[in-house]
């Protein structure tokens, strides 16, 4: 059986039924075009359907010891619809290069001359069942293609918005297996992979890994060692921080996020808030070896950010808190227990509440009441941010506007900015996700401002049916956040004396002037395979 | 030669065997001969580590679909019910806004309800656009002492939530008829901040764009009054404080862009 029975070119089919394993497939059996096309690792589980197939019904058959099974039919359709915008080879607009998001590895062996073999686990957009991986020594030289194999395909949700919303639609993301061969361990290659139309996606650099001690193979800064054997912090053979009982996984990328929450918080701060963000995670478009999804994150929020006063008692709330990490500026010496209204500084809560040998695992946040600039949150770009957003308004407190403050600075920790790799513009109407401003706590604005902050509706709210009337939040609001993808549109700032430009994302009309931004054209950027894990190794720090 | 090798130094069922196994079956399914040929090589040199772990997955297709946690509540909800925590000096905090919570006042209101040892007061604003009555409740202690107010007294209150979560432009604030209260002013801007101080005939505003310095204090009857970041000084009769006042530092420094480069951060409170 294929679902579906019935697509365009490059669309992914599974195939199911029985005797899958080590089976071929046959595409227009019996026909002038017969050819064998390639499926899934090790059997024909799925197929991409030819990027060539004219439209019309294409018998296919499986064949395994030389017996096939009998024909089914795959019809190519004739018709456009909101999926499937004609992009024919050469035309004007082309399906899309393939793009790719991570490399990982599943298994590598170092030989004593300082060699590495690696098995890679290559994944991203756009990949066709059947794409192949080239790898180049240097970017200069050719690629030369290498053993490649297709595990798994994710196919993403729209939500009914139509293509040409989109400047790289991404229709499903894949993974393949691929093998490097020999080479010097710690070695940087440069992979492309190759889809079946001939189309290459951008070179991806990676770092092959420099020895077993410190072989990171699902690239989340987290040794496989300390994943598998749990983490030592001081040396001293005493394992400290059992992550593999904590559910890491060394093919699987963790964060691991300690949360302190201070007494008489408003805002929901509980399961409602941490366990749709942890869902939002695992939904991310990675793909894994194993059957383990997205990203794991692990958010412990059993504590709370105290201090002793004079008398002895714990103090666990503070009016104001100073984010005086990351390079703002200090505010004096603020007293909690002298200051009429109590200031406290970040780091002298991080000081005492934060157990230091989880400082190479562990991102670490206080969600307080009042921050010093008055922010609704502030990250240090690393390991430390604040969530502050608790007394700036009524209508922020719901579930979804503590997912959202959550992930976006999160996300912050993570690399990512206010508009994917940048801050400008950080109300970027086509950057879909929480990043944006305008995505972040939108539920929770005057209806005058939201109407200023023009997104895809159906994205942000994860409906088709979203709209917002003059103004109001769209009825059927739930918990589900997102990271963007990359996919939207460019926008064109129509900048005086011309007129012409982008005046609307998903029919949602632009308003530019609210839009603090020095570029005339707007382009969205991929966050979820921008993700940078090395934050807690490099005490807040994202590069070396 | 490389699968001599592998043989001589792996036994039957190594990981290494059974890694050679598993690309000479990935040959076998391979579409091309090209790939047929480099999983061959793979396999006779022992350069698939790992594969032979590889799962042939339950679902090899599946659809992207963000799901929620069952029972997670999106919608606005009432607050949590705090209190003042015991032995806090000091406390002002809204516990109950209007129902249009963008819906500014500052002006006379009367006390409706005094609850929780005079920790929690509840006033009635006048009917804002809808044209019906606005509660506000907020938290209020200074210095240990409750502020002195009764049901039905009248008293002046500041209610001002920012529109825009990136840009504050706050000012929450009571005060009563003895003259007794609090105000608590947090304005943001992309240029210098000034802002009213309502219930306290002030203002404030900053007056140079370099980090750390003073932010200036004036009053109709006052010469004006500097202050730094920190300070606490008495003015007109209450107290004042700088909580922050930030400019943006020169150099822009990623990630440190949330929201208005410039804040302010003051409380004016005056004992009961």
């Amino acid at each position: 059986m294929l679902e579906p029975a019935e697509g365009h070119p490059h669309d992914v089919v599974q195939i199911t039924g029985s005797d899958l394993e080590d089976a071929q497939i046959v595409w227009d059996f019996g026909k002038t075009t017969q050819t064998v096309i390639p499926g899934g690792h090790q059997g024909a589980y799925m197929f991409s359907v030819p990027h060539d197939a004219p439209a019309g019904a294409h018998p296919i058959v499986l064949q395994k010891n030389g017996v096939q099974s009998k024909p089914i039919t795959f019809t190519v359709s004739s018709g456009t619809g909101p999926r499937n915008r004609p992009r024919p080879p050469g035309g004007i607009v082309e399906y899309p290069r393939p793009r790719i998001d991570a490399v990982t590895i599943v298994g590598a062996t170092f030989e004593p001359a300082g060699d590495v073999r690696t098995t890679l686990y290559v994944q991203g957009a756009n990949f066709d069942v059947g794409a192949i991986v080239s790898i180049m020594d240097d970017m200069s030289d050719p690629p030369v293609p290498v053993a490649t194999t297709s595990h798994k395909v994710l196919r993403n949700e729209w939500y009914g918005v139509d293509d040409d919303q989109f400047v790289y639609p991404i229709y499903h993301y894949g993974s393949t297996i691929a093998i490097s061969g020999l080479r010097p361990a710690g070695q940087r290659i440069w992979l492309i992979v190759t889809n079946l139309d001939n189309l290459q996606s951008v070179p991806f650099p990676y770092d092959l890994p420099k020895d077993a001690k410190t072989i990171d193979s699902d690239g989340d800064n987290l040794p496989d060692v300390w994943e598998i054997g749990g983490y030592d912090a001081e040396g001293d053979g005493v394992i400290d921080i059992n992550l593999a009982a904590l559910g890491a996984d060394p093919s699987r990328r963790d964060v691991f996020v300690e949360l302190d929450i201070m007494d008489t918080i408003q805002s929901p701060h509980d399961e409602t808030v941490f366990a749709p963000l942890v869902q939002m995670f695992e939904s991310a478009p990675i793909l894994n070896v194993g059957d383990a999804k997205g990203i794991h994150l692990v958010i412990d929020a059993t504590g709370k950010p105290c201090l002793t006063d004079p008398g002895g008692q714990a103090v666990c709330e503070f009016y104001t808190t100073h984010f005086d990490i990351g390079g703002q500026i200090p505010a004096g010496e603020p007293d909690p227990f002298k200051d009429e209204f109590p200031e406290v500084r970040f780091s002298m809560l991080k000081a005492e509440n934060f157990k230091r040998i989880r400082g190479d695992i562990y991102h670490y946040g206080i969600w307080g009441r009042h921050q010093a600039n008055g922010k609704g949150g502030f990250s240090d770009m690393g390991d430390d941010f604040v969530i502050t957003f608790d007394e700036i308004g009524g209508s922020y407190h719901t579930a979804r506007s503590s997912i959202e403050a959550l992930a976006h600075e999160i996300g912050h920790n993570l690399g990512l900015l206010h508009a994917g790799d940048t801050d400008d513009p950080n109300m970027q109407p086509n950057h879909l996700g929480v990043m944006s401003y305008t995505w972040l706590f939108r539920t929770a604005l005057d209806p005058s401002v939201r109407l200023t902050r023009a997104t895809c509706l159906p994205f942000y709210y994860a409906d088709a049916g979203a709209k917002e009337m003059s103004g109001s939040v769209f009825p059927n609001v739930n918990t589900i956040v997102d990271y963007s993808q990359g996919m939207a549109k460019a926008l064109d700032r129509p900048m005086p004396p011309a007129t012409a430009g982008s005046t609307d994302i998903c029919g949602t009309a632009i308003d530019w002037t609210t839009m603090d931004s020095i570029f005339k054209i707007v382009d969205d950027f991929a966050d979820w395979g921008s993700l940078v894990f090395t934050g807690p190794r490099l005490n807040g720090t994202l590069q070396p | 030669m490389g699968a001599i090798a592998l043989a001589l130094g792996a036994g039957c069922n190594s990981p290494e065997r059974q890694a050679a196994a598993a690309a000479r079956d990935a040959s076998e399914v391979a579409a091309t001969p090209e790939q047929k040929q480099l999983w061959q090589d793979a396999a006779d040199k022992g350069d698939a580590p790992g594969l032979q772990s590889v799962p042939i997955p339950q679902e090899p297709v599946i659809q992207r679909r963000p799901s929620q946690a069952p029972g997670a509540q999106p919608k606005p909800q009432p607050p949590q019910s705090v209190t003042i925590t015991p032995g806090v000096r000091s406390e002002l905090r809204v516990v109950l806004y209007p129902e249009d919570p963008f819906e500014r006042y500052t002006g006379p209101a009367r006390v409706t309800k005094v609850e929780q040892n005079g920790d929690r007061i509840e006033v009635q604003l006048p009917p804002g656009a809808s044209g019906t009555p606005r509660t506000l409740a907020l938290l209020v202690r200074i210095s240990s002492s409750p502020l002195p107010v009764k049901v039905g007294e009248m008293v002046d209150v500041a209610y001002q939530v920012r529109r825009d979560p990136q840009v504050p432009e706050d000012a929450i604030g009571i005060r009563n008829s003895a003259g007794a209260g609090v105000v608590h002013v947090i304005q943001g801007g992309n240029v210098l901040v000034q802002a009213v101080i309502p219930l306290f005939g002030l203002n404030v505003r900053q007056v140079d764009n370099q980090p750390g310095a003073p932010v200036q204090f004036i009053g109709a009857s006052l010469k004006p009054i500097d202050l730094t970041m920190g300070q606490t000084s008495l003015v007109e009769g209450a107290t004042a404080r700088v909580i922050s006042s930030t400019v943006p530092s020169g150099k822009p420094v990623p990630g440190l862009n949330e929201g208005a480069p410039f804040t302010l951060n003051v409380m004016v409170w005056r004992v009961p």
